[in-house]
């Protein structure tokens, strides 16, 4: 059973409507949002423990969508025992609010406990199957060792990674 | 032998493994993968596999290529499945699958493995080869072919010639092949160097000693002479030629002129050829009874002469001297007397004596310019007696040169020495010299002018 939560705590003003003034630049008049929140942090859970936490500079929220668009992300993300598996940072993505799914986009560096370090354009990360892959060009950087990878799927305590044309150094394991 | 086989296939096996000494590791750092198929890692590294396709390529040039690869690092097993080949600046390595175990330094290559020497061009093909790297513990790499008959083509720089190679091509149902210099094969070995072929139940070689070794019923071939026994040991020199060649147990030589048997036989080559021979018997009986079973025996055409040892010279492949040694006995075996009535003592010429020393010189009819070995001929046969009162002894025949339908006449000499000067293959004169007792025996019914004497001294013995 899913018991999902998502807080969103408004750490700075928030913005509803287009009845305030831009915060950050004439950029966001141009935008369709029914709503912007600025300075978001969210919190996934699965099956009661919690699986992510997020901070986004800016969420872009939208009434007839259960996705949020999402600038300046910063993710936590836990294994199945609560306790932090890796970090992610990436300048946009997409928040399913009924999933948890997240995907990273734009220069996305997760980096896990161990500190391998992964690098690519967009990130995918599913919280209730506690999946993380990417179905483009991705660059590994492990114990000094680059490897890249076409694609590549990996539970969130990356004890079991699956890919594609596997290239450089072999991963010795990124848990 | 293959160069530098310690590098081989341990090298690139390591860059799929990661946690091996330190040399390892740092091959592991210059090598890199390329994957062409799908990846998995599972239980945080535990298990790598790499399908549809894998590449290794390191700074110093070796590649490693198969279908997949599977890594298990628990148990430190790398496997390279399909179609694997490994090339170094020296050797390549083409087979169905190889598992390397990390811990132990082992490449097991299995299904239609082709080992090659790039360098040489030797090659070694077999169904399935394991390699042991070499450790602290095992000084020595080392190749092991269990089973499946492996064939190998093995190519040697000439040293004074390096433009020129020397090929040696073995089969054997298994074989050992250790560091860069030794080798042994087991299981019916056929070995075959040039006009050179050796066969055994097993054989070896250490090129470092220069041993060259072929056990159970072991047999050695050229175009001049074929050597067996239960067992042949070869010498080489520093050019790998053989120099020597020892053959034990039931020796054998067999060539075009003269067969050769003995307990022991050793034979000495210049340049590949024989230039002396020595058959050695096996001891005499404590009770001192002649036993011709355990002599030395040399056999040709015309001529058998047994002893405790025979040696033969022969420089540049032209027998000079035969000195047989003890209990030596030498018979004609042409020109024999198919009569009945006849006793075997009298019914060929024959020597006996403690030591006989025959001489060759180049046969008369030799054509001028002939290109073909020069044929050779007794020039002289000396009889010395032994200790005390073993006196040297002969018999040789006079025909009658009137009917030489005739019986022969028998000439019986006794002496210290005796010495018989040949010409054209029949005796020319004897010169008996101490102790001589001579007895000339005319057979019945000839024409007394035919028969100067029925015993006493023969006519042709000159004593000295």
């Amino acid at each position: 059973m899913k018991a999902r939560t998502c807080v969103l705590l408004l750490a700075a003003a928030a913005a509803c409507g287009g009845s305030v003034e831009p915060p950050t630049g004439e950029g966001y008049t141009e935008l369709t949002a029914d709503n912007i929140m600025i300075g978001v942090s969210t919190t996934a859970t699965s099956d009661g423990v919690r699986s992510a936490t997020g901070t986004y500079d800016t969420v872009f929220v939208y009434n007839d969508s259960a996705s949020y668009r999402v600038k300046g992300v910063h993710q936590q993300l836990f294994d199945s025992n609560g306790l932090p598996s890796a970090t992610i940072r990436a300048d946009s993505g997409v928040l399913n609010t009924i999933t948890d799914a997240t995907i990273a986009r734009g220069k996305v560096v997760l980096i896990t406990r161990t500190g391998c370090q992964i690098e690519t354009e967009e990130l995918h990360y599913d919280a209730q199957n506690r999946s993380v892959w990417s179905d483009v060009h991705t660059r590994f950087l492990i114990s000094g060792k680059v490897t890249t990878a076409e694609t590549f799927r990996a539970d969130d305590g990356f004890n079991n990674v699956t890919g594609t044309r596997l290239s450089g150094a072999i991963p010795e394991g990124c848990g | 032998m293959f160069r530098a086989t310690r590098s081989l296939l341990l090298a690139a096996l390591a860059t799929a493994s990661g946690t091996v000494d330190a040399r390892a590791q740092a091959r592991t750092e210059d090598c890199n993968v390329v994957g062409q198929g799908s990846f998995a890692s599972f239980g945080q590294g535990e298990m790598v596999f790499l399908g549809g396709g894998a590449r290794f390529t390191c700074k110093d040039g070796r590649t490693i290529r198969s279908d997949s690869v599977a890594r298990y690092r628990t148990s430190g097993i790398v496997e390279f499945i399909g179609r694997v080949r490994y090339t170094d600046k020296q050797n390549t390595l083409t087979a169905g699958n190889v598992r390397y175990l990390e811990r132990d330094h082992i490449a097991m290559a299995q299904t239609n493995v082709v080992l090659t020497d790039r360098q040489t061009g030797s090659v070694i093909r077999a169904p399935a080869m394991t390699y042991y790297e070499a450790t602290q513990t095992r000084p020595e790499s080392r190749i092991e072919i269990a089973a499946g008959r492996p064939h190998a083509v093995l190519v040697a720089v000439v040293k004074t010639d390096t433009t020129k190679r020397d090929t040696t091509v073995v089969d054997a149902d298994a074989m050992d092949i250790g560091g860069r210099d030794s080798f042994q094969g087991r299981g019916n070995v056929v070995l075959v160097r040039g006009d050179l072929r050796g066969t055994g139940g097993s054989a070896s070689y250490a090129k470092a000693q220069g041993d060259l070794r072929l056990w159970s019923t072991a047999r050695l071939t050229t175009p001049d002479y074929t050597l067996s026994g239960d067992s042949i040991q070869g010498r080489t020199d520093a050019e790998d030629r053989l120099e020597q060649l020892t053959s034990y147990g039931s020796a054998k030589l067999d060539a075009k002129e003269v067969d050769v048997n003995a307990p022991l036989l050793r034979i000495f080559l210049e340049e590949g050829e024989v230039s002396r021979l020595v058959a050695v018997g096996a001891k005499p009986a404590p009770d001192g009874l002649l036993d011709p079973t355990l002599q030395a025996v040399a056999l040709s055409e015309d001529f058998r002469m047994t002893a405790d040892s025979i040696d033969a010279l022969a420089p540049k492949q032209a027998l000079e001297r035969v000195t047989a040694v003890g209990r030596a006995f030498g018979e004609r075996i042409t020109g024999e007397l198919g009569n009945a009535n006849v006793a075997y003592v009298a019914s060929r010429d024959w020597m006996k004596g403690d030591t006989i020393v025959t001489t060759f010189v180049e046969a008369r009819d030799t054509v001028p310019g002939d290109t073909a070995r020069p044929r050779r001929e007794v020039e002289s046969v000396l009889a010395v007696g032994g200790s005390a009162a073993a006196r040297a002894a002969s018999v040789y025949r006079v025909k009658d040169e009137k009917d030489p339908s005739l019986l022969p006449a028998i000439n019986y000499l006794l002496a210290r020495r005796i010495l018989a000067i040949m010409a054209n293959g029949e005796v020319a004169s004897v010169q008996a010299a101490g102790e001589v007792q001579a007895v000339y025996l005319q057979p019945d019914g000839q024409p007394a002018a035919a028969a100067p004497g029925r015993v006493g001294a023969a006519p042709p013995v000159r004593r000295q």
